[in-house]
């Protein structure tokens, strides 16, 4: 009875949502190539210390461009926070009860490097080893143009080029630095430069939203298992009515001209985004033996990093995160956390230390599922906007397993979010 | 990555020949991160060996109704008797897979900002007197002893409503195909363009627990009508895309990760866009796959047919082994599912032909809502990826990811629904 | 030493790569004894027990790029490939092991020399090649291409028969050619096919005895035949019938039976219909779509314990009507 008169209420008033809906559908994506990748998670951990088992990234960067050298400048961005003080001074941690009686400092810096990527060319590497010289596909050696002479260069041809690849498209200027620091937690953002521009500016050509990336963060608990977890790099696309322009400040998003068309860069952040999970702590619906208490425990780990960065005078994005929580009663929870350059946690620790008691507990919110929105708010001059990536783990008493996903998005930021380059 | 050694650049493929195209393409807006009036989910499993949750959100302050379609694409080996999705599966001579591709529908209601899930294998039992969880205790799902199906605490989505009853029937463990919801009035029939939906699936192997998570495919709705006729066509939903793209190791590729060598197999799980489900048939599109490795070189696997459902390891022999990377050291490809431009008759004595016009379909069908089913654009496709890792000791754990999508295909997808009002199913 | 001359060889050819169009010369007509612009190979065999060696050179001066398809018999899949031929350069694999690329293969082995490209490998495969000139994916014809196809037995025993027959060449039309992705064979873009496929051949029932051989020996001729409507982008199988006509060597012609085939067929040749029977015939095929054909002869004696095989064109007569292959469109 119950659900039916709430059927015949619901039946009611339904006919008042038949439009479409009214918000600005968001315009990064997941699921497009795009001028600006961003992998809100790069994770290394060689011996377990943070993560609990060795945990590495392969980071795969692959051009969609069918006829152009397209360049990536790249940004490492070291989220990694130490011990200051105590026992373990100096150790890399998550949170101060790692420290000994010292303080978990969060810690920010970046390194750049660039890619060049020939045409339809797919290259991965793994965060701990990065791309050497050794390890590009193409790179020489090549011949000159004018004469039958093996080259790596023009300056061996006396006045011809030297040609290394198919149409002169080589990896040459490649160099992808492994992650700075065992264990490592940071993120990374590319951004697609014209190899032909001197200075090195962003891509303005046609072939610009060339560049597509996923990150596969891979789980080693025993020689014999390997799990890896797999999501899309977030993409911003340049922007058709204005594009991207050659100075080191990238708007992303907004403002709109009187038309209502973009002046900025590039795509804006979502304003809002959304993402399904279970709760912390539900039991998982299929498991071994079907469904019992010995199910697998489910957990989920949030990661956000704020869309704008001033990487010319190393000031992160700050960014405070809102969160909006339902369950399957239709029960509406909230909570808010501070997202200074990157945030990475589980769920049920983003509003209190003490898991059992956070509305991501599905014993707090009673039900084994819910829907969490985000949304960034601050005063920040980098902008409000956030992407991130979710990361599910069911663990038995024996075995732990994971999977990410891309989180779902919704309308723009208001105000845009700046992204400055050196 | 070391792991991933690749020759060095040798000259003498300077001369190789390399595609020469300009350009940009008009991008499409299906997705996997937003919110759509149609979603897609192109991989369901309920196999007894790996089970599939779904997870579908109303993100929006309304109630949302949508009508959903699993389509079983698990079939039986005529002769073998085991189980298949192709006549790949059934290696043996003269031996060819018997699928039905059997649609079955039901209905969900969401309320506002709603979230949900279900067990597909098992499906959910309505009730409302489930209680919710408690701090302190577990959060589990109890199982409604006739039917199997789990009982969790929440309001269930089945629309049928009433306690102790099924809200979302379960599959069995002998499904495996794809399922589809669109967003519907109260009546949960007519299309409603309010772009509330947003799924997720988890897909699980029960032996060892490790979870595959991906996004389903969301369609927006634009300017939505009121027939049963959804046409994916930029104007009324928006289109499907013109390519899809992947990149993934080469099939059986070899790494070393954490120090475990570590093996690489790809599953392509493709569905079309298009669905006759007022006709109870199959529909078939032809993609062309290119697979470019670290050195630009190109094989392509050319007319491979998407019936239905198509769920493939890469070195199916559908994809004439243009993925191995056993052939020469290609331990990373980038793929592009490119789909036939050409029409096709979608229905009557020449289905799957390529036309010009409806005369070279005689016999072709027409929807409830008028739409012709003859000549039309080849169908669309979406799906998903899953890559399996193993090592030495077995196969060990697994991730989907979703692909990437560019263009818009040119002319509509259409997916035709029964009146079932009027009773008009075939 | 090896990598200069290699270096050297490549970087001459390197010079022409920039030309890539050379004056065709027009030559209507499907042949096997003169360069075309698209090659067929009709009969190619992938198993345990038989192996297919497929050779094709450029005859231009000038860089020639080629898109080539496999095309399984059985099921009526293709994929496809690209070569890059330098100017007269020759270029060889085998369809079991396919070609890689990698110029610091030793001497003597079968990658040896300028990979062409990336070739597929085909285990348990029956089907056809087909070749095409293209410049960027684009068809151009040139008229350039000719190639060959040995058949081989790989069991290792005593009988490493061998068959070896021209590709079936199809050259540029009396026309300008094309510029999409369908190729018609129709005289003005292409050549078109041959509307009769002749074969002499001894019957292999009575008394189907190798002449030499004697009174323990038998002979099969074997014909495989490859519709010219070709769909390489939908995979979708043209049917044909093939109408036969015999004739004894007393002149008496008789016809049948007819083989009707999707796709792609290899059949031995059902000498039922002579009558009275003779030692030799000869059989004349006319096919209700247009087709190129080859024939591959099998000859042994259980008595003596050998074997022998040999692979053959046909002769053909008159223009078919048009035909057409259409390729996939590239991205």
């Amino acid at each position: 009875m119950l659900k039916k008169a709430r059927l015949a209420l619901f039946a009611g008033i339904v006919g008042l949502a038949m439009g479409p809906a009214s918000m600005a559908q968001a315009q990064t994506s997941s699921d497009e190539s795009a001028a600006i990748l961003v992998w809100p998670k790069v994770v290394y951990d060689s011996a377990g210390v943070l993560f609990g088992d060795p945990t590495d990234t392969l980071i795969n960067l692959s051009s969609t461009a069918t006829s152009s050298l397209k360049q990536a400048h790249c940004f490492l961005v070291n989220a990694t926070a130490h011990c200051s003080g105590g026992s373990g001074d100096g150790d890399a941690c998550l949170s101060s009860s790692s420290c000994g009686g010292g303080t978990c400092v969060p810690g920010w810096n970046e390194i750049d490097f660039n890619v060049f990527i020939t045409q339809e060319q797919p290259l991965a590497w793994l965060a701990s080893d990065g791309l050497s010289m050794n390890d590009l596909p193409i790179v020489g050696p090549g011949v000159c143009s004018n004469s039958p002479r093996i080259c790596f260069s023009d300056v061996q041809c006396g006045g011809g080029t030297c040609q290394i690849g198919p149409n002169g498209q080589n990896n040459l200027g490649t160099g992808v630095p492994p992650v700075p620091e065992d264990p490592f937690i940071g993120s990374l953002t590319c951004i697609q430069f014209d190899p032909g521009q001197n200075p090195p500016a962003p891509d303005q050509s046609a072939t610009t939203n060339a560049l597509i990336g996923e990150a596969t963060v891979f789980t080693v608990p025993d020689p014999n298992t390997v799990d890896g977890a797999k999501y899309n790099a977030v993409g911003f696309k340049a922007t058709e009515g204005d594009g991207a322009d050659t100075d080191n400040v990238l708007e992303l998003g907004t403002p709109l001209d009187g038309a209502g068309a973009p002046t900025a860069d590039y795509d804006g952040c979502a304003g809002t985004l959304i993402f399904n999970h279970y709760f912390d702590g539900a039991t998982d619906p299929v498991a071994t033996g079907g469904v019992s208490s010995s199910n697998g425990e489910t957990s989920t780990s949030l990661t956000l990093v704020p869309c704008g960065n001033n990487l010319l005078t190393q000031e992160p994005g700050a960014v405070v995160a809102q969160f909006l929580v339902f369950n399957e009663f239709e029960q509406r929870f909230s909570a808010s956390t501070k997202v200074d350059c990157l945030f990475d946690s589980p769920i049920s620790n983003i509003d209190t230390s003490n898991n059992a008691r956070s509305i991501w507990s599905a014993g707090v919110s009673g039900t084994l599922t819910g829907q969490t929105r985000i949304q960034g708010v601050g005063n920040a001059a980098t902008g409000t906007g956030l992407t991130g990536v979710a990361t599910l783990s069911i663990a038995t008493a024996t075995a732990s397993t994971s999977a990410a996903y891309s989180l779902d998005q919704m309308g723009s930021v208001a105000a845009g979010d700046l992204l400055t380059i050196p | 990555m070391r792991g991933l050694k690749r020759n060095p650049w040798l000259f003498g493929l300077g001369l190789l020949a390399i595609p020469v195209w300009f350009g940009g393409q008009a991008q499409a807006d299906i997705n996997n991160d937003q919110a759509g009036s149609l979603i897609i989910f192109p991989k369901v499993v309920a196999d007894g060996e790996r089970d599939t949750v779904i997870k579908i959100t109303n993100k929006s302050n309304m109630p949302a109704y949508a009508h959903c379609y699993y389509t079983n694409a698990l079939g039986t080996c005529d002769l073998a008797g085991s189980s298949c999705t192709d006549d790949n599966d059934c290696p043996g001579t003269g031996d060819s897979c018997n699928v039905l591709w059997q649609a079955t529908n039901f209905d969900i209601f969401l309320t506002a900002q709603q979230p949900t899930f279900w067990r597909v294998s098992t499906g959910r039992f309505g009730d409302l007197l489930q209680p919710a969880c408690e701090m302190g205790g577990s959060c589990a799902c109890d199982v409604n002893g006739p039917s199997g199906a789990l009982e969790c605490p929440g309001f269930d989505a089945g629309a049928a409503g009433g306690i102790n009853s099924i809200a979302i029937a379960g599959t069995g463990t002998d499904f495996f195909g794809e399922l589809r919801c669109y967003q519907t009035m109260a009546d949960q029939s007519t299309p409603l363009g309010q772009n509330s939906l947003v799924g997720e699936a988890i897909i699980e192997t029960i032996a060892s627990g490790q979870i595959s998570t991906y996004d389903a495919v969301h369609v927006t709705g634009i300017d939505v009508g009121t027939d049963l006729d959804l046409l994916l066509d930029n104007a009324e939903y928006n289109a499907c895309p013109e390519q899809l793209i992947f990149a993934s190791h080469g099939e059986g590729a070899s790494a070393d990760i954490a120090g475990v060598t570590t093996t690489f197999s790809t599953e392509l799980t493709l569905v079309p866009c298009t669905a006759l489900y007022n006709l109870a048939q199959p529909v078939t599109a032809s993609v062309n796959i290119f697979a470019y490795d670290e050195l630009e070189l190109r094989l392509s696997a050319d007319g491979v047919p998407v019936t239905c459902f198509s769920n493939n390891r890469l070195d199916d022999p559908d994809y004439g082994g243009i993925f191995d990377a056993a052939l020469g050291d290609r331990d990373y490809l980038k793929t592009r599912i490119v789909v036939n431009s050409s029409d096709i008759c979608l229905t009557g004595d020449n289905a799957g032909d390529p036309c010009d016009d409806d005369g070279d379909c005689p016999n072709f069908r027409t929807t409830d809502g008028g739409e012709d089913l003859g000549c039309r654009p080849s169908p669309g496709v979406v799906g998903v990826v899953e890559e399996f890792y193993s090592t030495s000791a077995g196969d060990s754990g697994h991730a989907a990811w979703s692909l990437t999508q560019t263009g818009s295909r040119q002319g509509s997808d259409i997916i035709a629904n029964p009146d079932l009002a009027a009773g008009s199913l075939p | 030493m090896r990598a200069k001359r290699i270096a050297l060889t490549t970087a001459l050819l390197g010079a022409f790569a920039v030309c890539t169009l050379a004056a065709s010369v027009a030559s209507a007509g499907v042949d096997h004894d003169r360069p075309g612009s698209i090659l067929i190979f009709p009969k190619v065999v992938s198993s345990a027990t038989r192996d297919t060696t497929i050779r094709i050179s450029n005859t231009g001066n000038m860089t020639n790029q080629v898109r080539c398809f496999y095309l399984d018999g059985d099921t009526c899949g293709t994929i496809d490939f690209d070569l890059s031929l330098t100017k007269q350069q020759p270029t060889q694999w085998d369809v079991s092991n396919g070609r890689t690329v990698n110029l610091l293969d030793s001497f003597g082995s079968s990658g040896a020399g300028l990979d062409p490209g990336l070739i597929p490998a085909q285990g348990d495969f029956e089907g056809s090649v087909v070749c095409v000139e293209v410049v960027d994916d684009v068809p151009v014809a040139q008229n350039k291409l000719k190639g060959e196809a040995i058949i081989r037995d790989v069991t290792g025993g005593d009988d490493r028969n061998t068959s070896a027959y021209n590709a079936v060449a199809i050259t540029s039309g009396t026309g300008s050619g094309t510029s999409d992705n369908e190729l018609v064979l129709d005289g003005d873009e292409y050549a078109q096919c041959d509307t009769v496929h002749r074969v002499d051949f001894i019957p292999d029932d009575s008394p189907g005895l190798d002449p030499v051989l004697g009174e323990t020996s038998s002979v099969v001729t074997n014909v495989t035949v490859l519709p010219c409507d070709l769909d390489f982008s939908r995979r979708a199988p043209t049917s044909v019938v093939l109408n036969a006509t015999l004739w004894n060597e007393f002149e008496v012609q008789t016809s049948g039976p007819d083989t009707s085939f999707s796709c792609w067929a290899s059949f031995s040749i059902d000498p039922a219909s002579l009558n009275p029977a003779t030692t030799f015939a000869t059989v004349e095929y006319s096919a209700s779509s247009p087709v190129v054909m080859v024939v591959e002869s099998f000859h042994s004696d259980t008595g003596l314990g050998v074997s022998g095989s040999a692979a053959r064109n046909v002769h053909t007569g008159g223009a078919a009507s048009t035909s057409s292959i259409t390729l996939s469109a590239t991205p």
